[in-house]
């Protein structure tokens, strides 16, 4: 296991170096731009937050793609046939994928850090983290179709093709149609800010990370599943 | 060499076609999201932001699949077989070049269609939001361009490399805008900018990709 992790990690290292290059020309480029010429300027926060955005996307990128290459020239197929059981292999791809986005998160932590000189709005790791881990889970959504696709591209798009439609559509639907609609999202809406009403955030909070383990596990099942030990391919 | 351009379309067409449904979701998110602005929100400089990232996203995201056709054609051998075809470095690497025109230019014309309604529909200003999409191609043509001759040299293993690339550049352009908005610069220096340098610039760096891609097509290790 610690072998196949450390050759994903050592072949994808380049992904890593990118995204530090670019959280770290982020970083300089914002705080020398909103010290000296836009400081209090209401463009910081989402200037910011796409770079974070684009470190943490950058991070993850390579899961995907290292799994299909791995798929296509036939190493997951060699690796299963050579004493590594199914859940070891399912494992490492897990661990992968925690590692990045714990990477990703430790990024955009320095960043937010540096940046909190600045504006101490800018430091919400609480936030940080609810992104980080939506996009972690996404990642391990993208993993197990890839197998399927043999794709990691069309994977990715597939994946946010299905978040759009069915997360970010109706978020907007509810919050523009409020008014005009009496639904489950009317209900979903009202219970959301009665519990914020009654002070019990963090109930939601537990919610949120209910959802996020849940969709590991579950794509932790269905990826044992797809896997035939000697045959990923097909 | 028709063959070579059809050849890198067909490998990139589906992942295509599913970043289009992506970018028209995306429209509908902002249609639906301008329901709860103003009119004047929607028509001043938050509607044009709104379709410059998604003119961005449309031009970038989708033609960047074509950088995993080099990949594959390194992978596969195909770019060491190509070689002993009756076809000249030349039309390899235009043929190359030729395929990433082809998609920049159908993206960009997409993207133009949505600004288009944009305009008629939120009597946004026409200006900008007919420049932005033919400035976006040019900048993403140049980079793919150089970042292809590049995949020859580093044997297509140039993803992160283009990230990189493709981020910087994204980011040094946001400069005169953010510049403009908080009248830094004038209208004036935007204009020979974006009209004047940047399309220099890119043409310079599409021809010099040319140039070089030709002696890079035959540094291929398989």
């Amino acid at each position: 296991m610690k072998g196949l992790l450390y050759c994903g990690f050592l072949l994808n290292k380049k992904w890593f170096l990118g995204a530090g290059i670019i959280t770290v020309l982020g970083t300089a480029v914002c705080f020398i731009l909103f010290k000296s010429f836009w400081n209090g300027n209401i463009i910081m926060p989402p200037v910011c937050g796409a770079v974070q955005a684009i470190t943490a996307f950058i991070c993850t990128e390579w899961l995907g793609r290292s799994l299909e290459t791995d798929i296509k020239c036939r190493f997951a197929d060699y690796v299963l046939v050579s004493g590594i059981s199914k859940k070891t292999f399912v494992l490492v791809e897990l661990v992968k994928n925690i590692i990045s986005i714990a990477t990703s998160f430790a990024m955009c932590m320095v960043m937010q850090l540096v940046l909190r000189l600045l504006d101490k709005q800018a430091f919400d790791p609480i936030l940080l983290l609810v992104y980080i881990l939506i996009l972690g889970a996404s990642r391990w959504i993208t993993s197990l179709i890839t197998i399927s696709l043999r794709n990691a591209e069309k994977a990715g798009l597939i994946v946010a093709i299905g978040f759009v439609l069915f997360v970010v559509l109706p978020y907007v639907f509810i919050g523009v149609s409020i008014d005009k609609i009496g639904s489950f999202g009317y209900c979903i809406w009202y219970f959301t800010e009665y519990l914020i009403w009654l002070g019990y955030e963090w109930v939601l909070g537990l919610l949120f990370y209910a959802v996020i383990i849940g969709v590991y596990a579950i794509v932790y099942v269905l990826f044992l599943r797809r896997i035939r030990k000697g045959d990923v391919c097909r | 060499m028709k063959g070579l351009i059809l050849k890198d379309i067909y490998n990139v067409r589906i992942q295509i076609v599913l970043g289009m449904v992506l970018i028209i979701l995306l429209y509908i998110v902002i249609w639906l999201l301008k329901f709860s602005f103003s009119n004047e929100e929607i028509e001043g400089l938050m509607g044009v932001l709104d379709y410059g990232l998604i003119n961005y996203l449309t031009i970038t995201v989708c033609s960047t699949f074509l950088l995993n056709t080099l990949s594959d054609d390194i992978k596969s051998g195909w770019a060491k077989i190509q070689l002993t075809m009756p076809v000249s470095d030349r039309e390899i690497i235009g043929g190359k070049l030729a395929a990433t025109g082809v998609i920049v230019f159908a993206l960009m014309l997409f993207s133009l269609i949505f600004n288009i309604i944009g305009i008629a529909v939120y009597t946004l200003p026409a200006e900008p939001m007919t420049m932005m999409p033919i400035i976006l191609a040019l900048l993403q043509m140049a980079v793919l361009s150089a970042v292809m001759v590049i995949g020859y040299r580093m044997q297509g293993k140039v993803m992160a490399v283009y990230l990189v690339i493709m981020l910087i550049t994204a980011g040094i352009m946001a400069l005169p805008v953010i510049s403009f908005l908080t009248y830094k610069i004038s209208g004036f220096a935007m204009r020979l900018i974006f009209y004047a340098i940047i399309p220099l610039l890119s043409l310079t760096v599409i021809i010099l990709s040319f140039v070089f891609g030709k002696k890079a097509v035959r540094n291929i290790e398989v």
